[in-house]
């Protein structure tokens, strides 16, 4: 087997359950199956052949959001995410899955056209007024409609970019656009571009890249996902490699992470180990990039802040917080978007449901999580929620729809965008780092 | 519970005989307890003396109550059997100080005084202060969980017990706790003695933890004009960051008029007093001075006072409480002691000597403005209660000095029945007739 | 014991679906806890999410006579909740309301479920925390901190659970409801400070009411870097000497500095022996002073380096480094076993030379972390848990260093129970006498025996079905 090759399962789970009130899942249901500690304990079980591994076995592992927020709780460096992509495999084989689900998730990243025809078809029916309903059937549910954020221009985001790239680049970056933003939130690519440009940052358009595989993996399709990672590190290390590129930019949090997981995930191909490391070094998340090369403060911040009244709360993706370690910076971006330091929503280390396909499967946990954070955003009042990956941006959007909230989501980069577009015509320069 | 007991004690039996001179007298009125005075008084000088005493009074039935120094007036429902009044006085020879561990074991006779000289010495203190300490013993404040001002920042008696050897009911010796500052193998049954008020075991020895002894202290004395100054104070003064060693106050009424006084205690080095002090002022506004007598505090009755009652509540409604029983008594009262810690919500009233005309209202009109004060939902106050320290014994027939039944008195009755099946120790005179 | 599908079925209409966990491997998680030497797999596990169903449950057990043992996080180390020869497991979990805070009277009720730290979270923006911090705050629930009286490194100023406890809701063994609420007098027996630390066996504790305190003004955390754990525990002494009361006084060894740096990457020096974490608090004025009193007392002592925290940042992530210490023993072994012996403060250096010698005789690597200012010492013990000799070493070894722990005036348990654990040196601790009367004691709450049965007291520890010693996690 290519992954992990001749690699142990890493450190130990020494059972001291710090990472316990870190889970989601564990803090909704109560239930130790549904803690990290206890799907560790599950899975050693089962590979000592201690436990079968059955329906209920599985179930308790498939409840798993990979999160990740356990490892950053654990004291001692357990990787779980790794040790649960291991099981991921079994737990597609296994006969919970319907035909229909692994069909359609196979999909879902390929076929775009779910996503043309579906995005048509809920802003039909949200013009329709039954936009809360539409919240309530699976998939069609998480799709934006008509109120969704910016303004569903459908068109590749780069070519249609009003801003010209900039003459003398401080950097040059190759971004990753991702499947389901691209699809579901094109402006915010759009607004990425735009803002990196602003910031005299150039963007090399690298054509043929593909998905990042992170939903293969979460599915158990490890090849399919380690050839999805080799098809991208062909494509971005090369241009790393041939100076092309500094740095390769994603704008949604768990492409990113999977980003940074290639240097693993094909630590045991010895064609492809250094350049799949080389990659996952010089990923960075757009606003980690921003922050570290420095980036201009919009003049005239806050006027048009999400353009609604009502403060703004940053809540953290979880795959940017636990699975990228940034914490700060999309912070900082906010800070200089609206003026003001943006709230803390509460729970920040929890996850909202999203979690890949994850709100597509467990529907009833997912919706758990969602009103969840629904709840910490009512008695936030904030008026408009700031998250820094796709998958969280649909799953918010959607609990508080059902909460029956007035609340925008939005990311970071579309409010930074937007309050340059705000600003008149800041020619100074970034007030650069480095 | 009614047990076969022998109506008198003969002081010629063979478990005496090793009882050397001044250690057996007969009972005379001065050593009456609630109007009964015993056969015998006996000063054991050793366990084994102790042993033989408590041999003896379970093979006859008699009714054993052990005193110390008496400093607590012997609260109590009268007694339902006293043969032996059990001074443990004579048992005071052991002080044991272990300044680098920060522990004393001393003697059940040892008093309060002796223990606090000789710590002195090591720059350390017992921190405990309630009145009388000359005489007050080890055994005695351990017994009724004594405690006087500084309990504000250390904790009564039952916060500052490490461990003790006793001798119970079933005439079992044995020690409990430790000697060390934390421990918590077995159960904790020095939890259980403290302020069981000798209706299970005797102390012989205890354990206490020790503090070192401040470089200086000073009693801050302030004045207010009515129970709202007061409590406005309290509440500024407790929600800051001031770590006052003691919060007293004082609510006295003489002649229909109330004075207010608030008794600060801080303790640290001259700069740190001197800073305190300056917090306080700027808090409470201006000292109107300082108490010659460092430990000086209003909560303690005077000796001859006719009528005790020590009152529980929420610190938040101690003000309100006095302000209360004051005015509902200012017609039929003419001279009434308020005092309190006002951290800790705990209160005493008294009356002066000649006024035993004057308590059965006194107590009436205390329970009707407990009712009132902490009946408000917000108080949260449900348990609020109060004991009948100290009153002439006519007044305590058919009524419970402790107050209402309390919580869990089948519990504390089953422990009673375990740790002192013959009813020998201070019988019939605890709470619920313990 | 096997559960009949009648009780099973009354206890599912008491709890509802989401109350039970039957299924085989969600059963296997609750086979332990933080302790992993020994292993027993419940029938049953429940989880009531309110007093009144906690109450029925019990009522149900009570009628049918079956055994049951309570569960918090999990995080103990003694197998406190050990399920061994009892079949029903009732958990806190789903019971972590916070009910009321009351900031005018300092206090707040909390259900059992609660985790420590969101207390103090719930009421920091007032300047508020509650005290008692041991290590697995961030996990564990102030259910089992009653139960098990915890600890933490800032007991040395401010005392244990036990301090900080002012009511408490329980049901006992029989299904009768508990309330006790007081500032501290109780009337009658101290009932809350017998069950606090009562280890789960006198009742099921159902929620609790806890003392709030106000955050000090100041805060100095001192990080003293030592050629080794003697010059260290001579400091500790010292700093006592000099008349000081520092909020914590925290001992790392050689090894678990090892452990933490990988984990955490603090800075601590590659050649220290030992470092001492001293925490003073209290007011603006008189810290300084203070701090250089600690510093000459270090000094006094060898100490390399002194050095404090310079920032709010920097004072937690020496905090995180000391209280993640257990947990990041990963990085150094596949297992351990915890010890948590007390000495007086002032034999530390005799306790440290007799486990240095404790771990040559047995081979075995023993990494030290203390509470140095209460006298506290957990020596870790790390092993192999497929070496099945090596097991059998390491609890010789933990119950060689306990003795002597006793031997040295202390104690065999400062703050994690005895459990399961330590119940054969609970004889070697107190006479027979104070175990007969600990015995009546508990007879007295939970006459059937049927509420966590086998714990704590060396008579009970018969008929139990455990497997030990056992590879951990079947891994």
């Amino acid at each position: 087997m290519e992954f992990g090759d001749g690699l142990e399962l890493g450190l130990p789970c020494v059972h001291c359950g710090l990472c316990l009130d870190t889970c989601p899942t564990y803090k909704i249901s109560g239930s130790e199956a549904a803690s990290p500690r206890g799907r560790i304990y599950i899975m050693e079980a089962i590979g000592a052949g201690e436990l079968a591994f059955d329906d209920e076995a599985a179930g308790h592992l498939e409840t798993c959001l990979g999160c990740r927020a356990c490892e950053s709780a654990c004291p001692s460096g357990v990787d779980y995410s790794r040790r649960i992509d291991e099981f991921r495999p079994r737990l597609a084989a296994s006969k919970r899955r319907s035909e229909l689900w692994r069909k359609f998730s196979r999909r879902l990243h390929g076929n775009t056209r779910i996503f043309d025809v579906g995005l048509k078809a809920a802003r039909v029916v949200d013009s329709l007024g039954l936009r809360r309903l539409r919240r309530r059937i699976p998939f069609f549910s998480l799709l934006p409609g008509r109120t969704a954020s910016s303004n569903g221009v459908e068109l590749s985001p780069l070519q249609r970019s009003n801003v010209h790239q900039p003459p003398y680049p401080r950097a040059r970056v190759a971004l990753l656009r991702g499947c389901i933003a691209d699809r579901a939130m094109p402006g915010l690519n759009r607004d990425a571009v735009e803002v990196l440009q602003r910031n005299g940052i150039e963007i090399v358009e690298l054509h043929d890249q593909v998905c990042c595989g992170a939903l293969d993996l979460h599915e158990g399709r490890r090849s399919e996902a380690l050839a999805l990672a080799r098809a991208n590190v062909d494509i971005f290390s090369g241009a790393l490699q041939r100076g092309e590129v500094d740095f390769v930019v994603s704008t949604a949090a768990g492409c990113g992470a999977q980003l940074r997981e290639y240097g693993k995930l094909l630590g045991g191909d010895s064609d492809y180990r250094e350049a799949a490391a080389l990659l996952s070094e010089r990923h960075r998340d757009i606003c980690e990039l921003l922050v570290e090369l420095g980036f201009e403060k919009p003049r005239a911040p806050g006027a048009t802040a999400g353009g609604k009244a009502g403060a703004l709360a940053y809540h953290d993706a979880c795959h940017l917080l636990h699975g990228c370690k940034v914490e700060a910076a999309p912070r900082a971006i906010c800070e200089a978007a609206t003026g003001t330091a943006p709230l803390d929503l509460g729970e920040n280390s929890i996850c909202c449901g999203s979690a890949g396909t994850y709100n597509l499967q467990q529907r009833t946990m997912a919706g758990r999580l969602g009103a969840r954070k629904a709840e910490l955003a009512r008695i936030s009042g904030a008026g408009v929620i700031a998250v820094a990956n796709v998958g969280c941006m649909l799953q918010l959007s959607r609990a508080l729809d059902l909460a029956g909230l007035r609340i925008e989501v939005r990311h970071p980069i579309e409010l930074l965008a937007q309050a340059y577009r705000g600003s008149p015509g800041a020619k100074a320069g970034p007030e650069a780092k480095r | 519970m009614q047990h076969r007991r022998k109506s008198s004690l003969n002081m010629n039996a063979a478990a005496f005989a090793s009882l050397g001179p001044g250690q057996l007298r007969p009972g005379r009125e001065v050593d009456a307890v609630d109007g009964v005075a015993p056969q015998a008084v006996i000063t054991p000088r050793s366990p084994d003396h102790l042993s033989a005493a408590l041999e003896e009074a379970r093979r006859e039935g008699l009714g054993i109550i052990p005193v110390g120094g008496a400093t607590s007036g012997l609260p109590g429902n009268i007694p339902e059997a006293f043969h032996i009044r059990l001074l443990m006085t004579g048992l005071a020879t052991k002080l044991e100080r272990r300044p680098a561990d920060m522990t004393v074991s001393v003697d059940a006779g040892v008093s309060l005084a002796r223990i606090n000289r000789a710590l002195a010495a090591a720059g350390q203190r017992l921190c405990l202060d309630p009145p009388h300490p000359e005489r007050a013993t080890a055994g005695g404040l351990v017994a009724s969980n004594a405690c006087g001002g500084l309990r504000h920042a250390y904790g009564s008696c039952r916060d500052l017990v490490l461990g003790m050897a006793v001798v119970d009911g079933q005439l079992r010796r044995y020690q409990c706790g430790a000697e060390v500052v934390k421990n918590v193998a077995g159960y904790d049954l020095p939890r259980l003695f403290t302020g069981s008020w000798g209706s299970l075991a005797i102390i012989t020895e205890v354990t206490f933890r020790t503090h070192p002894l401040p470089e200086q202290a000073a009693t801050l004395l302030f004045e207010f004009d009515d129970e709202a100054q007061l409590d406005g104070a309290r509440a500024r003064l407790l929600s800051s960051k001031l770590p006052l060693a003691a919060a007293d106050f004082s609510a006295d009424m003489f002649a229909g008029q109330q004075s207010w006084t608030m008794a600060l205690r801080v303790e640290g080095s001259e700069h740190e007093v001197a800073y305190q002090a300056g917090m306080a002022e700027e808090l409470l506004g201006r000292e109107i001075g300082e108490s010659a007598d460092q430990w000086w505090s209003p909560v303690h009755a005077e000796p001859d006072a006719a009528m005790v009652l020590k009152v529980s509540l929420p610190p938040a409604c101690c003000a309100r409480f006095a302000a209360a029983l004051a005015s509902e008594l200012a017609m039929s009262v003419g001279e009434l002691s308020i005092g309190g810690h006002l951290g800790v919500g705990l209160v005493r009233v008294s009356l002066p000597a000649g006024s035993a005309g004057q308590i059965s209202p006194a107590i009436e009109a205390c329970r009707r403005c407990l009712d009132l004060v902490c009946q408000d939902p917000d108080a949260r106050a449900a348990w609020a209660d109060f004991v009948v320290e100290k009153v002439p014994p006519e007044f305590k027939q058919g009524r419970d000095v402790w107050g209402r039944r309390p919580a869990g008195l089948s519990l504390m009755q089953g422990l009673k029945q375990r740790f002192d099946p013959a009813r020998i120790l201070s019988p019939g005179r605890f709470v619920g007739g313990i | 014991m096997l559960l009949d599908t009648a009780i099973k079925k009354r206890l599912r209409d008491i709890v509802g679906p989401e109350g039970m966990v039957e299924g085989a491997a969600a059963l296997k998680v609750y086979e332990c806890d933080g302790y992993t030497l020994e292993k027993a797999k419940p029938e049953l596990v429940l989880l009531p999410g309110s007093t009144d169903e906690v109450r029925r449950v019990l009522c149900e057990l009570h009628g049918a006579g079956i055994p049951f043992v309570p569960r918090g996080a999990g995080t103990g180390v003694s197998g406190g909740c050990l399920p061994a020869g009892i079949p029903v497991m009732v958990g806190s979990s789903r019971m972590r309301r916070i009910r009321s805070i009351d900031l005018d009277n300092a206090r707040a009720e909390v259900e059992a479920g609660v985790v420590n730290l969101e207390i103090s979270r719930a009421v920091a923006e007032h300047g508020y925390y509650y005290a008692p911090d041991p290590s697995s705050q961030s996990a564990c629930t102030i259910g089992g901190n009653v139960a098990e009286n915890s600890g933490g490194p800032h007991t040395l100023k401010y005392g244990v659970t036990l301090n900080h406890v002012l009511g408490l809701e329980m049901v006992l063994p029989d299904g009768e409801l508990l309330r006790i609420e007081n500032n501290g007098e109780q009337v009658g027996y101290d009932l809350l400070g017998i069950v606090t630390g009562s280890e789960g066996t006198l009742g099921v504790i159902t929620a609790a009411i806890v003392k709030l305190l106000k955050k000090p003004e100041a805060v100095a955390t001192l990080l003293a870097v030592f050629p080794g754990v003697l010059e260290a525990s001579r400091a500790v002494s010292d700093i006592i000497a000099a008349g000081l009361l520092p909020a914590a006084m925290e001992m790392m060894d050689a090894m678990v500095i090892e452990a933490v740096e990988a984990a955490y990457g603090f800075g601590f020096p590659d050649d220290a022996g030992a470092v001492l974490i001293v925490e003073l608090d209290g007011l603006e004025a008189g810290l300084d002073a203070a701090c250089v009193r600690v510093v000459q007392a270090c000094e006094g002592q060898g100490a390399s380096e002194v050095r404090r925290a310079a920032d709010e940042e920097e004072r937690a992530l020496l905090w995180k480094s000391r209280k993640r210490a257990f947990g990041a023993m990963g990085r150094l072994t596949p297992a351990y076993c915890t010890q948590d012996g007390v000495v007086p403060r002032s034999r530390l250096p005799e306790i440290v030379e007799i486990i240095a010698e404790v771990s040559q005789r047995h081979s075995l690597r023993i990494a030290t972390l203390m509470h140095a200012g209460d006298g506290n010492v957990h020596p870790l013990i790390l092993y192999d848990d497929k070496d099945q000799s090596q097991v059998e070493h390491v609890i010789m070894a933990g119950n060689e260093i306990l003795g002597a722990c006793l031997d040295l005036g202390g104690s065999v348990s400062g703050e994690h129970g005895i459990g399961v654990e330590k119940i054969a040196l609970m004889s070697q601790a107190f006479d027979q006498e104070a175990l007969q009367a600990m015995a009546d004691l508990r007879a007295v709450f939970n006459p059937s025996g049927l509420c966590n049965p086998h714990k704590v007291l060396p008579s009970d520890r018969s008929c139990m079905e455990v497997k030990r010693p056992g590879p951990r996690g079947g891994g």
